[in-house]
């Protein structure tokens, strides 16, 4: 088979490019550290997910010296917590989501960055964030889950962490 | 014009058994709950906008003589915190209601209230701890839901004052429509009026079919002429498709809007009528097969009104169903002109093409640009095609662009991101 060196030439860059592909979604789970939502949430009763072993009531815990778990139930058409009081967690600590549903697939985003991930009745969402940045982000349902949808939302208020210390009193629990 | 007439029976016919069947389904919906004391038009069924309500079981609880009043909103109910509890009341005239949030991400929107009243609900939504209060003034019944989850059934109902329908002291009205079921008012003559007036004085709820077979088609309101009592609700239910109810005239003092919006089948909507006097109405649609109808509020004078025997025979009006056949018959050929020149389009020429190339009638054969020598003729790698290389390489270097932009600035730039 005979082929015109400049199809050589671009069938070598072709290559170069998937390699370069492949590289770079090594150098984001390895160098950057990006982590995917897997499975290690584990499972919990979708009629009562508060009350399974696996789940605590909605809400901030302090599991470790800087680290944070945050319980979220999330359902028609509200996180709780998020929606009616804002989730307010540390800045530079490892916060902890621990994510569910009670009633129908819902998704939790944090809009504008990297922390996504759909909601499952039964399945608990578990995603571990480090927020640099004293500031606030908003909470957005990105799973179409009933006639409001378009109005679930919610807030996390990240503040300085001395400040978070000071100002909350958080129900340590070992994780 | 025989095989028209013909053509566009036989497809109405088809439509109309096609309807009929998807009546009988609605009809079994609509059942549901109207054998309850109070009548709320079907409100609490999925045939009303929303779900059906799974926390009204066809009793309103009675709350009359009491100053303060409390309706808890998002009560365990319809798969969820989706109830208002409980979920029909009746109050006297003055009561203050009061809405308790028990639940979160909920509203009140008002889907109906009396003539007069002013009840504004409370749109935004709202969550546990919140409460709204309202105090209702105008005897009625007011309809409100919960905008997030009418899907879901959330619904509710609020009776003030005590049920309607009019006593021995209703006043008199003469059913008296001057020419309006005639050709000489607007649109065709109504061959499903036969001079009688259903009298249903004394009942609360009655209900007028909007659809029903009469003037040459599903074109009738049934009963055409109705006497109620003052402040008895109507119902209109649509049992055939796009019609509206449009006022015509009514008396002085009425507020009836009808329902100009074209709806369909299984879609209904209520008026209670208070004011004494004759209402006619029609749909707009089909004014012109004489689709018109008559409302008479008051007892009729000296004794029972007309005779029960609502609508009999229908009186074709040859005019008009003539030209509605023309009409549908047109729309019918309409319809199928593409694929009738479709048809003729694709139907082989008389002869084969093999054989009939020489025919004139058929198309012509495309002939072939004939093949020409190259003058010179170069090696594989003599040709350089740098205009190929070039978009090659600009279209590589647009993918790694957005390579670069998506992933280390769009996704690795925005955090922060999941880490575990």
């Amino acid at each position: 088979m005979r082929i015109h060196r400049f199809e050589k030439l671009w069938l070598a860059a072709a290559f170069v490019l998937i390699a370069a592909f492949i590289a770079t979604i090594v150098y984001g789970s390895l160098g950057a550290g990006v982590a995917m939502v897997g499975d290690e949430g584990g499972t919990v009763n979708p009629d009562n997910p508060t009350a399974s072993d696996n789940f605590r009531d909605p809400g901030v815990y302090q599991t470790g010296d800087g680290e944070y778990a945050v319980y979220v139930e999330a359902r028609q058409f509200a996180f709780s917590p998020g929606t009616n009081q804002p989730i307010r967690v540390p800045a530079d600590a490892e916060v902890t989501f621990h994510v569910t549903s009670g009633d129908v697939t819902h998704g939790f985003e944090l809009v504008g960055t990297n922390v996504n991930t759909m909601v499952i009745p039964g399945q608990v969402a578990e995603l571990t964030v480090e927020f640099d940045e004293a500031r606030t982000h908003h909470i957005v349902c990105h799973e179409y889950c009933g006639a409001a949808h378009h109005a679930m939302e919610g807030t996390i208020e990240v503040v300085p962490r001395d400040q978070f210390e000071a100002q909350n009193d958080v129900p340590e629990v070992s994780d | 014009m025989t095989r028209l007439d013909t053509n566009s029976l036989s497809r109405r016919g088809v439509l109309r058994a096609a309807a009929g069947s998807a009546t009988a389904v609605a009809a079994g919906a609509a059942a549901t709950g109207t054998a309850a004391a109070q009548d709320y038009g079907g409100w609490f069924t999925d045939g009303a906008k929303g779900g059906a309500v799974g926390n009204y079981d066809g009793t309103t609880v009675d709350q009359t003589g009491q100053d303060e009043v409390t309706v808890e909103v998002g009560v365990d109910a319809n798969g969820g915190s989706f109830g208002f509890g409980p979920a029909a009341v009746r109050v006297s005239p003055g009561t203050t209601v009061t809405f308790e949030w028990v639940s979160n991400t909920h509203n009140v929107v008002v889907e109906e209230q009396p003539d007069g009243a002013d009840w504004s609900g409370d749109e935004e939504i709202n969550n546990e701890g919140y409460s709204h209060s309202h105090t209702f003034e105008t005897e009625g019944t007011y309809k409100y839901y919960c905008n997030p989850h009418l899907t879901m059934g959330m619904k509710g109902a609020i009776v003030v004052g005590g049920g309607g329908g009019g006593g021995s002291d209703a006043p008199t009205v003469e059913a008296d429509y001057g020419d309006w079921f005639t050709g000489d008012a607007d649109g065709g003559a109504t061959g499903n009026y036969d001079g009688s007036t259903v009298d249903q004085t004394g009942q609360d709820e009655v209900t007028v079919e909007v659809g029903v077979d009469a003037n040459g088609g599903s074109f009738g309101f049934g009963p055409p002429a109705v006497r109620v009592s003052p402040g008895t609700t109507v119902t209109f239910e649509w049992v055939s498709n796009t019609h509206n109810v449009v006022v015509q005239s009514q008396p002085e003092g009425a507020d009836w809007s009808g329902d100009e919006e074209i709806n369909n089948e299984g879609y209904s909507f209520s008026h209670t009528f208070e004011t004494p006097g004759v209402y006619t109405y029609y749909c707009n649609p089909h004014l012109t097969t004489g689709m018109k109808g008559a409302i008479v509020v008051g007892a009729a004078p000296g004794g029972s009104g007309g005779g029960d025997d609502g609508g009999t025979g229908q009186r074709a009006i040859p005019g008009s169903t003539l030209w509605t056949s023309v009409f549908a018959g047109g729309v019918l050929l309409a319809m199928l002109a593409p694929i009738l020149s479709n048809y003729y389009r694709n139907r082989p020429p008389a002869g084969d093409s093999r054989s009939g190339s020489a025919d004139g009638e058929t198309m012509d054969e495309i002939p072939e640009a004939d093949e020409f020598e190259p003058e010179t003729e170069i090696g594989h790698d003599d040709y350089d095609p740098v205009g190929t290389l070039s978009l090659v390489a600009i279209y590589f270097l647009i993918l790694v662009g957005m390579w670069a932009f998506t992933y280390f600035i769009e996704f690795l730039g925005n955090g922060p991101t999941i880490v575990g």
